[in-house]
């Protein structure tokens, strides 16, 4: 296949980029798949070198190599009644915008608080902070913007949602930057902590998956 | 085995993967004065001088087009002192890789005398590609040039 005798941007015309009438589309769905694409992309890789292209590339050639370090941990991050705490990020699914909890009569508590609409799916919702018995700061002064999302979760099949103050994003921790958890958190916090670390000079407490959502399933049947 | 294609001229060339460190974008070479025209010259790689053959100059004589696409293969060279170097390779059109098994490599039938470098080829749907064997690439007298081994002045 001679890819040059072939219209140039036959994507534009009648791939996906066109009218989508090219026959090739209802096996490889997306023009990406197609070698013709393939060859153009390359081919645009041939143009002349931008000014400063050179020098810039020397500079970062010249850098140490950025090396990510073995064995590390993707947690999602975010902020609960002003403490801050993550998940490992396999575990998280969705950030979804606040929406309102529907109570379910003389089944909710404490912790669980009911049924969330969360794009058209209903989910159970609880609220983390309860479950580790974070008290709410009386001074309040630490941050007092508040980008509340709900964070969905899994495990298993089992899908759980509930509202945090501030999502923090997805940061990689290395398993010897893990700290002991300190005293002075309360039990429960303790107990569903498996280690402390810092971001962006906060303690951050990761939180141990193998017993929160034990927790979050026994929650359910107070 | 992994294939790193490149093109020299009209034709493809392929070197094995497991020798290639890094591949870098084209960067500024210092030039040096008197070297052979395949020696690109000398550019600052992570903090280590290191000399840069022109691989389109090897094979066709002219030197490397300025692209995009015309990159350096960073690979690890046994010098003439018998330790390993960084050794820079710079080659146009770096930008596919091609899998291919040792069954389908075939023989070269022409073996022309100064180019024992040259090795086997595989066929795709494009043409061919030459196998590039890094261990007879530098002649004798260029790897002199670029690692020279180490003068003992007693």
């Amino acid at each position: 296949m001679d890819i040059k005798s072939i219209h140039v941007s036959c994507w534009k015309e009648n791939g996906i980029f066109g009218d989508g009438s090219c026959p090739e589309l209802v096996r490889l769905i997306h023009c990406r798949r197609c070698p013709i694409y393939a060859a153009a992309g390359r081919q645009h890789l041939d143009q002349e070198l931008p000014p400063g292209y050179l020098a810039e590339r020397t500079s970062v050639m010249a850098q140490p190599k950025e090396t990510v370090r073995m064995g590390t941990l993707s947690v999602m991050a975010f902020r609960l009644a002003e403490e801050r705490f993550a998940l490992k990020t396999i575990f998280f699914q969705e950030a979804a915008e606040p929406s309102p909890v529907h109570t379910l009569p003389l089944k909710v508590n404490r912790v669980f608080r009911g049924l969330a609409n969360i794009n058209g799916e209903l989910l159970l919702c609880l609220s983390v902070a309860d479950l580790l018995e974070l008290t709410v700061g009386a001074e309040g002064d630490t941050s007092p913007v508040v980008y509340e999302r709900m964070l969905v979760v899994g495990c298993e099949g089992q899908r759980f949602v509930f509202p945090v103050e501030q999502i923090l994003g997805v940061h990689r921790v290395a398993p010897e930057d893990l700290g002991e958890v300190p005293a002075t958190l309360s039990r429960s916090a303790r107990s569903l902590t498996r280690g402390i670390f810092m971001l962006n000079g906060h303690h951050v407490g990761l939180l141990d998956e193998e017993r929160l959502f034990p927790a979050m399933t026994r929650s359910l049947n107070q | 085995m992994l294939l790193l294609q490149f093109q020299a001229g009209t034709e493809r060339y392929g070197l094995d993967i497991e020798q290639v460190i890094e591949v870098s974008s084209l960067v500024s070479l210092r030039a040096i004065p008197h070297a052979p025209p395949e020696v690109a010259g000398t550019f600052n790689y992570r903090g280590t001088l290191t000399p840069v053959v022109d691989l389109t100059a090897l094979l066709t004589g002219l030197p490397s087009r300025p692209r995009m696409s015309t990159r350096i293969i960073l690979v690890s060279h046994e010098g003439a002192d018998g330790r390993s170097h960084i050794l820079g390779l710079l080659a146009e059109a770096v930008t596919e890789m091609t899998r291919c098994t040792k069954e389908n490599l075939q023989q070269p039938v022409v073996s022309v005398s100064g180019s024992s470098y040259l090795g086997d080829m595989i066929f795709d749907k494009r043409g061919s590609i030459q196998v590039l064997d890094m261990e007879r690439l530098l002649t004798r007298d260029m790897l002199f040039t670029l690692f020279p081994p180490e003068v003992s002045n007693g």
